[in-house]
């Protein structure tokens, strides 16, 4: 399946663009997850991909037919709802049933294709029930169940988890993914939650503001982000990231001292994740910072610590609803340190910075200096 | 960067729908499904506005040649003491209607929300005038009130009171079209009243009790104000009905006697299929239309200020 | 899941305004007779009060409805049965009513279906598909909502005369067959579905029209019903249009049949009130049947018309 510089602007003074020439190809039986902030436009790539949204220009490929011009139902996609848009009046069975009828499928297959679907999502016991009388991880593998028993070319699940609770997404997700392997059909997921798209997907498309900003494996797009947002997004806590400046082959962000040699002078940002800090005198010779520690998360295997060091933050805005930090404050940079810590608030933590896990980016577009900043 | 996939794909890719695009967007779509409604409103309702414009700048009989008379009609009206009547006897009959039923009906509504014996009971009576057909209340209503055998004449008699003229008197006819039309009318402003109470969260009047309240005041304080909006609903559109009042009596007085019911839309059909002045009579229905909506923008506009709406 | 307005309709329904009521307030703890029922009782009475007299006197003979004070009709049961049989055949064969009653079965239920299907048709593509002009669309059915029917019905006469409906039960079906309350009405309504199931539809194969049928009508009970109950209710009982669009008997529905019957009948009281009995059944009975359904109808029309 192939999005080929898909845009969509809704109308509007001026108009919004949703999407600005996306440009997707997922491979057949592959499952590519969309992930991306709040109002990037996840959703309005997936409604375009079903056939809800016109595109304002650009192609929609499936198999050997370009389908933007076409209805939904003659796309041959299914899709998966947020909150499951299961048909109210109808039972389960009825409700699994109803895209075999739509598409004229012999009535003694509709049932045994309906029953089997049933069986391997494990709610046959569920058939004559009405969604109102379903909880919300049975609605969900109904909704699942509705779009699979139609064997569709393209499969489209727009944060099917979202609504419900923790243990249970847990196990929906892993679910979703058996499903998927085991039907073997081409699929795109969209989430908001990037632990969801790092454990889900065999590659991960991260947008922005309607834009692609790299596409990947979950380890490409974690150990190598294109860009400082990618960097940012993915991970929690986020990717600590620091303005500095290079000269003559070293950088440097407040304390922190870096050699790399190919960048050119002038100003950077550099990047490191929580993880790749530890205690200083666990790694002698790498570039150390020191920590004034603000906040410890006992987690018990490990311990998040914040705390404020030397320098200027830099932020990337992946919510616009979120305050920027004050000016002139301190940076803020959080720390995932192994096991139980002895650490205190208002501690100076000397921190050493695992050199291959160091990112730099270019301070005015982001885009990261060459892939990764190796010594 | 997967541009160029997308790219090498292309060439055999069917490119699919062109005839979709045209016959299943929206927009056929739509106008498809609203045709049935575009034709028949259009065809009985907006044309018939515009022509009714047309009509009431006519003199017209329906069957000779039109003439026509640019105001005429209007100017007539404005001096045509019968007209002034009816408008006169319109107003004093909407002015008991409405706020007869509405008063009756918060009154009956409170009592019947709530968990009593025989409930259903009341509760049938009460709607079944609802479903009755104007004639055949005006029918029964007649008999009730004929003045040579009817009951209530009995029942006055029986209570030392002299025998009463009702429909046939003219200084009584109008009072017994509003009695009449309360009657038919309670019902359904006490389903409207029920709906609001019922919309009126049990917490508030609760939370009234423990402040202290007594029920009347926390009716007063509490129910009442909530019921605001269904009351401004009802004022309005009883209000509507009220001005258009016309079966009734067409089947008991045919606007007498002496022209005591003769009220504007009575004489409109007077003008219009007795004396065939349909220009004239469109006239009136255009000064009605004016009237209902004069009165309503008023209402509204007193309604906002006084109107608590939730949400 | 279900939708929103259907709930509310359900708990208008069955938690009280029909039915049993919902418990109010601290009084319903209390045992011993209301004071409420003070006020209830002679107001129920004089509700049904007139629909008693109207029985009694189709029950009465012709003398006895001449004499003054009234008095209930002599020799219960036996002789009321006999009076009665009397009368209603009397308004039988005096006047059509058979043919009445089947006119307006016929247009009644015309119209009915009419506005079901049309006014769901207009109503959905008025709240759910892009068309060009759809505002001002909408605009003008509100605009002829508004506007009195004396305004129009000299104008919708002549085009019906033109169009050769007139005295026809044509006249009565044709310029009724949708309704802008109906539009209006199921156009709220649509507005508070939630829009993924018709989405989901779609994907799932169904085209709009299927989409509307099959998955939108059927949860649709409420405001359905009250469309439905409304333009019944409303068709059964008109009498102006048909005064002025009918004038051959045969073609008269119920309430224009007996209005005719009191021009000839005004003396003979007792078959008068036969015959206003046997035109009133019809809708009293589906009333009794299913009054919940018309209260809701009306409390749903009212609170959104
Ligand atoms: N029908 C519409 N009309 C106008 N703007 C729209 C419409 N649908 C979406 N948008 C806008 O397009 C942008 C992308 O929306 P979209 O729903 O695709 O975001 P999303 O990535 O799915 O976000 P979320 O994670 O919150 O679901 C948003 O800014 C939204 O406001
Ligand atoms: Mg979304």
């Amino acid at each position: 399946m192939i999005l080929d510089k898909v845009r969509k602007e809704f109308p509007g003074k001026p108009p919004m663009v949703a999407l600005e020439g996306l440009d997707l190809t997922i491979a057949d039986g592959e499952l590519l997850i969309l992930v991306g902030p709040s109002g990037c436009g996840k959703t309005t790539a997936l409604r375009c991909v079903a056939g809800l949204e016109q595109p304002t220009s650009g192609r929609v490929v499936i198999g050997d037919r370009e389908v933007q011009d076409l209805p939904s139902r003659k796309r041959d996609v299914a899709m998966v709802f947020q909150n499951y848009a299961l048909y109210p009046h109808l039972t389960v069975y009825g409700n699994l049933a109803f895209g075999l009828k739509e598409h004229h499928v012999p009535k003694p297959d509709i049932d045994r294709r309906v029953r089997e679907m049933a069986k391997m999502l494990g709610i046959d016991r569920l058939l004559d029930r009405r969604p109102a009388q379903l909880s919300g991880g049975q609605s969900q593998r109904v909704a699942m169940g509705r779009a699979l028993v139609r064997e569709p070319q393209v499969f489209l699940l727009d944060e099917p988890l979202s609504n419900l609770d923790a243990k249970l997404r847990g196990q929906m997700r892993s679910e979703i993914l058996q499903m998927q392997r085991r039907v073997g059909v081409t699929s795109l997921y969209v989430t908001h939650d990037q632990a969801e798209a790092m454990t889900l997907g065999d590659r991960i498309a991260v947008i922005n503001g309607g834009v692609l900003q790299q596409l990947g494996t979950p380890e490409e797009v974690f150990r190598r982000p294109r860009n400082a947002f990618v960097a940012a997004f993915m991970g929690t806590p986020s990717m600590n990231l620091l303005r500095g400046t290079a000269e003559d082959g070293t950088v440097s962000a407040g304390d922190l001292r870096v050699t790399a040699a190919w960048v050119a002078n002038g100003p950077v940002i550099v990047g490191f994740r929580p993880e790749s800090l530890a205690p200083a005198e666990e790694a002698p010779g790498v570039p150390r910072l020191e920590m004034v520690v603000d906040v410890v998360e006992e987690l018990g295997n490990e311990t998040l610590v914040y705390g404020d060091v030397a320098g200027e933050i830099a932020t990337v805005t992946i919510d616009a609803t979120l305050p920027a930090p004050l000016e002139g404050s301190r940076a803020r940079v959080a720390a995932r340190l192994k096991g139980f810590s002895e650490v205190r608030r208002g501690d100076r933590l000397q921190l050493a910075v695992r050199d291959e896990s160091m990112h730099l980016f270019d301070a005015a577009t982001g885009e990261a200096l060459a892939a990764r900043a190796r010594s | 960067m997967s541009t160029s996939d997308a790219a090498a794909t292309a060439p055999r890719t069917l490119r699919a729908g062109r005839w979709d695009r045209l016959l299943g967007s929206e927009s056929t779509t739509g106008w498809l499904f609203v045709s049935p409604a575009v034709l028949v409103i259009g065809l009985f309702g907006v044309a018939p506005i515009v022509w009714s414009i047309v009509l009431s700048f006519q003199s017209n009989d329906l069957v000779t040649p039109a003439t026509w008379v640019g105001m005429a009609n209007y100017k007539a009206l404005l001096k045509d003491p019968m007209f002034a009547a009816s408008v006169r006897r319109t107003i004093v009959y909407t002015l008991l209607f409405v706020p007869i039923v509405t008063v009756a009906a918060l009154a009956v509504a409170v009592a019947l929300n709530r968990r009593l014996r025989g409930m259903r009971f009341y509760r049938t009576a009460v709607f079944a005038p609802v479903v009755t057909s104007t004639v055949a209340t005006a029918i029964m209503f007649n008999w009730l009130l004929d003045p040579d055998f009817g009951i209530v004449n009995a029942l006055l008699v029986k209570l030392g009171l002299p025998a009463q003229g009702f429909f046939q008197s003219p200084s009584q006819a109008l009072y017994c079209i509003v009695v009449m039309t309360v009657w038919g009318w309670l019902g359904f402003a006490v389903i409207i009243y029920l709906a609001a109470l019922q919309g009126v969260p049990l917490e508030l009047m609760e939370a009234a009790a423990i402040d202290g309240a007594t029920r009347w005041r926390a009716f007063r304080r509490v129910q009442l104000p909530l019921l605001g909006p269904a009351t401004l609903f009802l004022v309005i559109w009883l209000s509507i009905n009220a001005l258009q009042l016309f079966d009734e009596i067409y089947v008991t007085t045919r606007g007498g006697p002496l022209s005591a019911t003769t009220v504007v839309v009575y004489y409109l059909y007077q003008q219009a299929f007795q004396l065939f002045e349909a220009g004239y009579a469109t006239a009136i229905a255009y000064v009605l239309f004016l009237g209902i909506l004069l009165l309503t923008v008023v209402q509204l506009l007193i309604g906002r200020k006084f109107v608590y709406y939730r949400s | 899941m279900s939708y929103v307005a259907v709930e509310r309709a359900d708990t208008l329904g069955a938690a009280g305004v029909s039915g049993t009521a919902p418990l109010q307030g601290p009084e319903t703890r209390r045992r011993r007779p209301s004071g409420w029922h003070l006020l209830l009782v002679p107001v129920a009475l004089l509700m049904i009060f007139p629909f008693v007299w109207l029985i009694i006197t189709s029950a009465s003979t012709l003398a006895e409805t001449r004499v003054f004070p009234p008095t209930l009709p002599a020799g219960f049961p036996v002789t009321w049965i006999q009076n009665l049989v009397h009368n209603y055949r009397e308004a039988w064969t005096q006047a059509p009513f058979g043919r009445w009653v089947l006119n307006t079965t016929i247009v009644t239920f015309t119209v009915v279906i009419g506005n079901l299907a049309f006014c769901s048709l207009a109503g959905y593509a008025l709240a759910r598909l892009r068309f060009f002009g759809r505002t001002a669309l909408f605009l003008v059915i509100l605009a002829t909502l508004m506007v009195p029917f004396q305004v129009v019905m000299i104008p919708v006469l002549l085009i019906c005369k033109y169009l050769g409906m007139v005295d026809t039960l044509a006249a009565l079906v044709v310029p009724n067959l949708v309704t802008p309350f109906g539009i209006f009405l199921l156009r709220q309504f649509f507005k508070t579905l939630p829009v993924e199931i018709e989405e989901a539809a779609r994907i799932d194969g169904a085209t709009r029209l299927g989409t509307l049928v099959k998955v939108l009508l059927p949860s649709m009970a409420a405001p359905l019903a009250t469309v439905g109950i409304m333009t019944m209710l409303w068709s059964w009982n008109d009498f102006l249009w048909p005064l002025i669009a009918i004038t051959s008997q045969d073609n008269m529905t119920l309430q224009l049949g007996l209005s005719s019957f009191v021009g000839s009948h005004v003396t003979n009281w007792p078959v008068l009130m036969a015959g206003t009995v046997m035109t009133q059944i019809p809708m009293l009975l589906i009333f009794l049947v299913a009054q919940r359904w018309f209260v809701q109808s009306f409390a749903s029309s009212g609170v959104k018309g």
